[in-house]
């Protein structure tokens, strides 16, 4: 069609629209509705007495009450986040002696046979395949019974009513109810939270959600949490306490998460996106049986596969990477020393060390390699061992792993600033990655990388002034 | 300002020239569109449209300004009620009158609402009271006003009620006494919808008129979170949740009929 | 038939259309959407339907999930497309956009348009702004087990007079009514079933002038156009979508 035809066309219908008023769209949709109810009067046939939903009605009274409503939704997600850690300890250990006592061997012993170059056989083998079958072997179990769990409840209808009940503390915050959700599926995994922010369909609670998820306590970090809180604070406390003061310092350092997630989302909505526009709608579907095999299918297909594929393309490459700068040597110093010396200084001044902020650049792309990094970096500090540099391990015991934690020079200070640090900091490559995707801009994906960054130097600087100014 | 042919100075006063009446009516017409468009397309508070638009006025060009307003079809009015000129510098006339000097016992319907000054404007707001609202005169005296305003009773000062502007309701429109906000419903009794108040704009009045938030829908309070925000509202067998702020913008009238069980 | 008309009907057709959404049609002889509100049972349907020949990711440049899937019936290949779960196409949500665009400009074969049972005069605003658009669909009454269990029955004749398309019942869950829904769905591929789709009539008397104008029109710049008074419909809402998919010439694309 012609150019001219075209406008003379949107002349004619900016004219009409000054006639019929600025508010057509009230009175297309009053039409179509209209035209709804007819249609629905003549076909609905209702047979006897209508029944009233009692059933859902009676449990809806339940989920949603001022007394109830709450301690349920705590009780059901202790539950989920109990079964995910204790249960995933089982198949975790046993993918880990799988790829990491078993395979490992017998690929070195293959590859010294076929007559691999050490330095090759080491940087694939110590360095790429190690932090794959890591990154596997924690990350793949809890995931795998997690998400189904989250879908499954989803599917059920519950989840609506936990952002019901939760909203109007959300609210306050500038946030959506629906975050409780995408901040609870955080607890499972940063990335897979910030894909499930696409429930919230107002772009200004939207961002909140993605930008706030890293401050859910992810499950790539409890593991750190629950071992240094073992080593540092439960031995604060006589043997039969220890194993209480570590689980709530653990539970405190989450709850603190909750704290930054409300007080960032509020700074957020007040601030940096007051002019994003802002909507809320929540349906409360009917509660309906979920269908196990088809949820447990998908969950699995959907969620798990795809954050595991995107964890282990970023690990491979940082597996290379710690393998390379603990075998390449600068005048008898390997790279790693030589960095770790020089952020010694830096890391001290937040109560952390060298060794830990290393640790955090070189295990960005997965949490769950921080631990066995920070190991495998300190052994090398401290000249421990000679060959072999660059192979990521953990110790049977955490009394094995204090002790050389100790003798890296760790105090409590640095067990407390890495437990705040570990909330505190960068999302994994993974999630930045995935922020990136939910939101196609630069500026949003920096922002969100960074700004937990800048909070975690000041939180930590902080509890060393505290420190120092009693010790 | 002389220099630039905007303005001529006589003996004893200052007046616009026809070249300056012209300018300030583009620059009044850029101020209303971008107003206009803060108010559908972007999530600013409404105490910020005329800050933000005084800064936008002067920034945008004839060619943008013009761009904006084919974007947002064509407005004839902004979000205050003030009409927006046209491009060839046509303005329609205002018609209303201040509340202040409206007789006890009309009924009008609130037309404009003065951004300026902000304090006073704040004052407005607080009440919730918004263009398109039907109002009723109560009582005039001690320079106060009071009137009755979809359920409520508003008791504001000459001063701040000068600032609203409306007119008497045509012949086609009604003043409904019993227009209440969805808020003031109370769990379990029923309502019908009699419209979405005109402050509810853009994308939150579409979602609400998507989900059915349409006159003469019949609906129920269900129940209440455990904070008291958000409700459940039971409308064409479904339930929906919406915040207080939300349900404030809809427009009600309470009903003995249950519908809830019957479909 | 004429030629013109038989190839009006192959997916082929308008790959290019659809290649442009993001939907590779190499191997398919029938496109088919899958729309419907959310919380209606729509994904049931899905895996009913495709079983596990379904792979998810995402819409070309969004962040909103697509899945899609196929299967076979009467030695043709149906490839399924599932649309994002709305409650209109007239709002201006990435979600309604894909759904809307994919039945505007990448003419389905067959749209099913899944809805609750016991919710259909609600779920009916959608399905009446889909009839605007397209005039080849299969309305699939979901959830029947539930709506039954709750009282509530449908007259499935009546609501397919109403509507002038296919009506099936289905409890997608309990795989009741798949096998009759295939196989409505391939009469209406293949042009044995002829829709004569619901058109809106609730409009205002003055609102209904101007669309009929506006209409008018349109069908005079764009002859042949299917869906003009739906187009009026949203130019008088100032959808600026809408606008520039005109200004673009994309109607015009549409129609070739």
């Amino acid at each position: 069609m012609k150019e001219n035809d075209t406008q003379d066309l949107l002349d004619l219908a900016s004219e009409l629209r000054w006639e019929v008023g600025e508010n057509f769209h009230d009175t297309l949709v009053e039409g179509i509705y209209a035209d709804a109810a007819q249609i629905a009067q003549k076909t609905e046939i209702k047979q006897g007495e209508p029944n009233p939903y009692s059933f859902e009605r009676k449990l809806d009274q339940v989920l949603t009450s001022k007394k109830y409503g709450f301690p349920i939704m705590i009780l059901i997600l202790s539950i989920i986040l109990w079964l995910t850690i204790q249960g995933a300890n089982y198949p975790s250990g046993l993918l880990a002696r799988f790829f990491l006592e078993f395979l490992h061997p017998i690929l070195k012993t293959g590859a010294s046979q076929v007559g691999l170059p050490w330095w090759l056989d080491g940087f694939l083998i110590d360095g790429v395949y190690l932090a794959l079958g890591w990154v596997i072997s924690v990350m793949l179990p809890p995931m795998a019974i997690f998400f189904p769990m989250f879908t499954l409840l989803e599917d059920f209808g519950y989840l609506p009513r936990v952002a019901f009940n939760l909203d109007s503390l959300f609210k306050k915050s500038g946030a959506h109810g629906k975050q409780a959700l995408t901040m609870s599926m955080g607890w499972g995994c940063n990335a897979a939270g910030v894909v499930a922010t696409r429930i919230i369909d107002s772009p200004r609670e939207r961002l909140i959600a993605i930008i706030t998820n890293n401050f859910s306590l992810c499950n790539g970090r409890w593991p750190t949490q629950i071992l240094i809180a073992t080593i540092f604070i439960g031995a604060l406390v006589p043997d039969s306490f220890s194993s209480i003061l570590a689980s709530i310092a653990v539970i405190g350092v989450a709850l603190l998460g909750v704290g930054f997630t409300f007080l960032s989302s509020w700074m957020l909505s007040k601030t940096l996106l007051k002019g994003e526009v802002s909507t809320f709608a929540l349906e409360l579907p009917p509660y309906r049986p979920p269908n196990l095999w088809t949820t447990l299918y998908t969950s699995l297909i959907d969620r798990t596969l795809i954050v595991l594929w995107r964890a282990m393309v970023f690990a491979a490459p940082a597996g290379a990477v710690i393998w390379l700068i603990s075998n390449i040597y600068v005048s008898d110093l390997s790279l790693a020393n030589i960095t770790i010396d020089w952020m010694d200084g830096f890391g001290l001044f937040f109560g952390l060390n060298g060794v830990i902020l290393l640790a955090y650049v070189v295990a960005i792309p997965a949490n769950e390699i921080v631990i066995p990094t920070i190991l495998m970096l300190t052994v090398a500090h401290l000249n421990l061992m000679g060959a072999g540099d660059g192979v990521m391990f953990e110790l049977e015991s955490a009394t094995e792993t204090a002790a050389l934690l100790h003798a890296g020079g760790w105090t409590l200070l640095t067990g407390i600033n890495l437990m705040l640090f570990s909330l505190l900091h960068n999302p994994c490559s993974t999630t930045i990655y995935t922020i990136y995707q939910e939101t196609k801009s630069w500026k949003w994906t920096v922002f969100a990388s960074i700004m937990p960054v800048i909070l975690g130097f000041l939180v930590t600087f902080l509890v060393t002034q505290i420190w120092q100014v009693f010790h | 300002m002389t220099q630039k042919g905007l303005i001529q100075i006589s003996s004893s006063h200052v007046t616009l020239t026809e070249t300056g009446k012209n300018y300030a009516l583009s620059i009044i017409r850029i101020h209303r569109l971008w107003e206009k468009y803060l108010s559908e397309k972007t999530g600013f508070d409404k105490t910020l449209w005329h800050d933000l638009a005084e800064a936008k006025e002067h920034q945008l060009s004839k060619e943008e300004a013009e761009a904006l307003y084919e974007e947002l079809g064509r407005p004839r009015f902004d979000p205050h009620g003030d009409p927006i000129p046209t491009a060839l510098g046509e303005m329609i006339s205002e018609t209303g009158t201040s509340i202040v000097g409206v007789p006890v016992g009309t009924v009008a319907k609130i037309i404009h609402i003065e951004d300026e000054p902000k304090s006073i404007y704040r004052q407005i707001i607080k009440e919730k009271l918004h263009i398109g609202a039907h109002i009723k005169i109560s009582a005039s005296e001690n320079h106060h006003v009071f009137f009755e305003s979809e359920g409520h009773s508003i008791q504001l000062s000459t001063v701040v009620a000068s600032n609203i502007q409306v007119v008497l309701l045509t012949s086609q429109e009604v003043y409904e006494e019993g227009k209440v906000r969805l808020s003031s419903l109370i769990e379990g009794e029923h309502a019908t919808i009699l419209g979405i108040s005109t402050e509810c704009r853009g994308a939150n009045r579409r979602r609400l008129l998507d989900l059915g938030f349409i006159k003469g829908t019949l609906l129920t309070l269900e129940y209440l979170g455990p904070n008291q925000n958000p409700r459940a509202y039971r409308l064409r067998n479904t339930l929906i949740a919406l915040r207080n702020d939300q349900a404030d913008l809809i427009l009600i009238e309470k009903t003995q009929y249950d519908r809830t069980g019957s479909l | 038939m004429t030629e013109l008309e038989a190839c009006d009907s192959c997916a082929l057709n308008n790959s290019a259309q659809l290649l442009k959404l993001g939907i590779n049609v190499d191997h398919a002889d029938y496109v088919i959407a899958l729309a419907g509100n959310p919380n209606t049972g729509k994904s049931t349907v899905f895996n009913a339907l495709t079983g596990l020949k379904q792979h998810t990711g995402n819409w070309p440049g969004k962040t909103v999930t697509r899945a899609e899937g196929g299967y076979r019936y009467k030695d043709k290949k149906m490839k399924l497309i599932d649309l994002p779960g709305t409650y209109s196409l007239l709002s201006t949500s990435q979600d309604e956009e894909i759904a809307r665009n994919f039945i505007l400009f990448g003419k389905p074969d067959v749209t099913i348009i899944v809805v609750d049972a016991a919710r259909i005069e609600r779920n009916l605003n959608l399905v009446l702004q889909i009839l605007e658009i397209t005039d080849r669909a299969v309305l699939c009454l979901n959830l029947m087990d539930e709506a039954l269990r709750h009282h509530i029955d449908i007259d499935e004749r009546t609501l397919g007079k109403e509507l002038g398309i296919p009506v099936i019942k289905c409890s997608a869950i309990k795989k009741q009514g798949i096998p009759e829904l295939i196989s409505t769905v391939h009469q209406v591929a293949t042009r044995q079933i002829i829709c004569k789709p619901h058109r809106i009539k609730g409009l205002s008397k003055p609102a209904q002038k101007m669309v009929d104008k506006l209409d008018k029109k349109i069908r005079k710049n764009y002859p042949g156009q299917p869906n003009s008074r739906w187009i009026a419909m949203r130019l008088l809402d100032a959808d600026a979508d809408v606008i520039k998919a005109l200004k673009n010439g994309d109607f015009d694309q549409a129609l070739t």
